[in-house]
């Protein structure tokens, strides 16, 4: 049995040099010198996009650098696992969804998100015109095939308050439009503020359902970090604030430099499909709330709901408390 | 051999390697929401089965159908291949392109070829033929040329050369094939079901979405005794077919 | 190459019914390249080689023109070193190799069988299936072929093996089972290429005793390629001695032994006279075996 003991040594010293490795980072006070820029990623979820505009621009216009910061924003893809990421602490920052951060706290991993992008969740179900069909309720009843993700906490709250019809179900084309192209009962999710532009050009006719308006309204493109954080190094987190807010703001008032950067780094959209989009995304970036309180701020009562709807459709298993799953960032920010 | 002999060897790593992942979970040392524990997938197995068998059934039919149909279809095609070099210079690259194209690089092009229900199928078919394809190949033309003379002699024609020497002579290597097209059968089928949302793929796509870590791996176990059931079948076929006959069989 | 397709009766079906319809289409033999065929030779030669001669495409000569007749019923044996064409004419005389000189002439209704070396049995058949092959390749149906090979079995004394596989048999056993299957289509000329060297001294007397003994019976014409001078000797009446390549004829020795053979025969003085004969010729032709 010799070599089997040395086996799992061997073994358990892999695992647990793995499972330390997630402490990659220790948390120190910020910078002693103003020379020395702090290095931290910021990991997105998705290409290069105009919902990212706040971030590109905020390196655009030198806002990280002006408060000790190098930022690499790193982009993502289709199944981007961010929220594990912040949660082995491989990186600082990340974006998320609202409903992401109460999935994780409830299984033990401690997200707090710090600036919403979108204020209205932008999540909706395209389809095409000349099915006639006038909400999303109509959508998701009408035999055809409908496309989304069916593990998604927006899915799942409309299979419980609306109930799949005839339709076939099939995963979401993450963006591919090929289906629907091909299919005229075909009818799928995406944001609002992207597919329908992409869908448009493409010649297709298509109607644009949120979920915000059926009921559901999640934040989404929120920029989070690992609770550890707030305790471990404020500073860093208020500095990325800072920066954050400078770079929505000067991405609102002009996005046009921002999107040719990111245009280079995604070229699968063009400048027009760029610029569209911006526009088509303000009504859900600004709101009542961000013109009276400031950029990406958040308020209890919308996660409250929130996780009283994840709580009901079963997607969470222990409780979550909604105050602790976020900080307003126009609070942080003031110093509370 | 006993059946100690050939069920313990396996076993011991297995429950070195659970027992120490059980552990180091309960223990928090690796976070549950990347690792489960083993005794969380196998609470899976119970508490999820409404969801897991009728995918399990699922999957299985289309990679036991599809392997069927590589099975078959390959061999024809092999045989094809087989009756000239300058047909298998032809189509033989083409053979080989199949392999190498990524099933979800073409996802939608399945979907409106077969429809959604077929499409793990396809896939299955699409990943598992092209061994096939190769070792019967290989077999068909490594046959004894004093047998194909043998058959000269007697005039045989071209049909009994190929289905009473040619072929009876290649299976070894047909075996081969068909162990190897076995669990890919099962994987082409899965990587199929991530796109059609459909049996143990659409469970596990499912399952990542709602972050149930237990749930994955429990899919991808059944997926792996899935694999292991169809390469213990081919297995079974080869010892019939083979055990009187040829080395690789007829001794223990 | 090779001309007009070898005489459809060549391998007659025991039953006698010619070939029908389709069948034979499926059934079609392949061409097989054999020498030109004329008309039946003349007189009571079962094989007339007229000049016959083999090239290689390297430029090799495996054999130089020969000319030899072989009489109907009669039990030649071929011997030479290696390397002097004799299994070069061995496969030109069974169809399976193409001359690039000269005529081999056979009667209309010979049937050919041929023994080799490697006894070239089926492994994934049984020892009756293998026996019963040539049969089954013109299509006769299983009950006729299986009877016509336990016939050619029991033949050869393996009738308690016909259940068994070739992996499970020795080689003496395995070359009997070859045998046999040559025998199965009745053959009116047999060709057999080394068919013992492979095994053992007394496995190979056995054999030849046995062959010698079926020969008696049943009247055919045997063509025995051998490298033993003993083997040659007591096993034909006739023995040729080829030359090491290009072959060519050095001896054609007709053997003054009695007509039964028996194992005293080896130690005669007899034997030993004709045995010198044969080595002495093989000496002189340069060949050392």
């Amino acid at each position: 049995m010799h070599i089997k003991t040395r086996l799992l040594l061997a073994l358990v010293c892999v695992l647990s040099a793995s499972a330390c490795s997630g402490d990659a980072k220790p948390a120190t006070a910020s910078t002693s010198t103003p020379d020395a820029l702090r290095k931290v990623t910021l990991q997105l979820n998705w290409k290069p996009e105009p919902e990212f505009g706040p971030f590109y621009a905020a390196q655009e216009i030198g806002a990280f650098a002006k408060h000790g910061l190098e930022v690499e924003l790193r982009p993502g893809g289709s199944g981007a696992p961010t929220t594990e990421l912040l949660g082995s602490k491989s990186v600082q920052f990340a974006i998320v969804s609202a409903d992401e951060v109460i999935r994780a706290r409830a299984i033990g991993n401690k997200l707090v998100g710090i600036f919403a992008v979108y204020q209205k969740d932008p999540m909706s179900l395209i389809t095409h015109r000349a099915r006639g069909l006038k909400s999303l309720a109509e959508v998701i009843k009408a035999p055809g095939t409908l496309a989304l993700e069916r593990g998604a906490p927006f899915a799942t709250w409309f299979e419980k308050t609306v109930g799949y019809g005839p339709a076939k179900v099939v995963p979401s084309p993450y963006g591919d439009l090929s289906f629907l192209r091909n299919d005229p009962s075909y009818a799928m999710q995406g944001f609002a503020t992207s597919e329908p532009v992409a869908a448009r050009k493409l010649g297709l006719d298509v109607d644009v359902f949120l979920v915000a308006d059926a009921g559901f309204n999640a934040y989404q493109t929120v920029l989070a970090i690992h609770e550890d954080l707030l305790t471990q190094d404020a500073a860093l987190v208020k500095s990325m604030l800072e920066a954050v807010t400078a770079g929505w703001r000067a991405y609102q008032s002009d996005p046009k430099a921002t999107n040719a950067v990111m245009g280079k780094l995604n070229p699968t959209m063009d400048a027009a499909t760029f610029a569209a989009v911006a526009v088509a995304q303000l009504p859900h970036v600004e709101s009542d709330a961000t013109r009276t309180r400031g950029p990406g701020t958040m308020e209890l009562a919308r996660w409250q709901t929130l996780v009283t709807q994840m709580t009901d459709t079963g997607l969470i298993k222990k409780p979550v408390d909604p105050a602790a799953c976020f900080r307003d960032p126009v609070a942080l920010l003031a110093g509370k | 051999m006993s059946a100690a002999s050939t069920i313990l060897p396996p076993l011991v790593p297995a429950v070195l390697v659970l027992g120490t992942l059980e552990c180091l979970v309960r223990s928090e040392v690796l976070p549950s929401f990347l690792v489960p524990a083993p005794s969380s997938v196998a609470t899976a197995l119970v508490t999820d089965a409404a969801e897991l068998y009728p995918a399990l059934w699922s999957t299985a039919t289309a990679a036991l159908l599809g392997f069927a149909i590589s099975a078959a279809l390959g061999t024809a095609l092999a045989v094809l291949l087989s009756s000239s070099r300058r047909v298998e210079r032809a189509i033989y690259p083409y053979a080989i392109f199949s392999q190498t194209v990524p099933v979800v690089a073409i996802a939608p092009l399945l979907v409106i070829w077969f429809g959604w229900d077929q499409t793990a199928l396809a896939s299955a078919v699409i990943v598992s033929i092209f061994p096939v394809i190769a070792n019967t190949l290989a077999g068909l033309r490594s046959t004894e040329p004093a047998l194909l003379d043998l058959f000269k002699l007697y005039d045989s024609s071209p049909l009994d050369l190929l289905l009473k020497l040619r072929v009876p002579a290649a299976m070894p290597q047909i075996f081969t094939g068909l162990r190897v097209a076995g669990g890919l059968a099962v994987i082409g089928a899965i990587v199929g079901e991530f796109i059609t949302g459909q049996g143990l793929g659409g469970s596990i796509a499912v399952a990542r979405q709602l972050q149930r870590v237990d749930l994955i791996f429990a899919g991808i176990l059944l997926a792996s005794v899935l694999g292991l059931m169809l390469f213990g079948a081919v297995n079974l076929a080869a010892w019939l077919a083979l055990r009187r006959w040829h080395a690789s069989e007829s001794r223990p | 190459m090779g001309g007009p397709r070898p005489d459809p009766d060549l391998g007659l079906r025991l039953t006698g019914r010619p070939p029908s319809g389709i069948r034979t289409i499926l059934r079609r033999p392949m061409d097989s390249p054999v020498a030109p065929m004329q008309s039946r030779p003349h007189g009571g030669a079962a094989v007339a080689i007229s000049a016959l001669e083999r090239t290689f495409e390297s430029g090799v000569r495996a054999i130089e023109p020969l000319t030899l007749e072989l009489a109907a019923g009669s039990f030649v044996s071929l011997l030479g070193p290696s390397g002097c064409g004799k299994s070069t004419l061995m496969r030109l005389l069974a169809g399976l190799d193409a001359a690039t000189g000269g005529t081999i002439q056979r009667a209309a209704d010979t049937r050919l069988a041929c023994v080799f070396q490697d006894p070239c049995l089926l492994p994934w058949r049984t020892v009756l299936a293998n026996a019963a092959l040539p049969l089954e390749l013109r299509g006769v149906n299983a009950p006729e072929r299986d009877a016509a090979a336990r016939v050619a079995l029991a033949q050869v004394g393996l009738s308690d093996a016909v259940d068994r596989y070739p992996a499970q048999l020795s080689g003496g056993m395995k070359m009997r089972v070859s045998l046999a299957r040559a025998l199965v289509t009745e053959p009116t000329f047999l060709l057999l290429d080394e068919p013992f060297a492979a095994l053992d001294e007394i496995t190979r007397q056995t054999l030849d005793d046995h062959l010698r003994a079926l020969w008696r019976a049943k009247g055919f014409t045997v063509l025995f390629v051998t490298h033993a001078v003993d083997e040659a000797a007591y096993v034909s009446d006739r023995a040729l001695v080829m030359s090491r390549g290009p072959g060519r004829l050095v001896l054609d020795h007709r053997l003054s032994l009695p007509e039964e053979r028996t194992a005293k025969l080896r130690s005669q003085a007899l034997f030993a006279a004709e045995t010198g004969v044969l080595r002495e010729a093989l000496a002189a032709s340069g060949g050392a075996l």
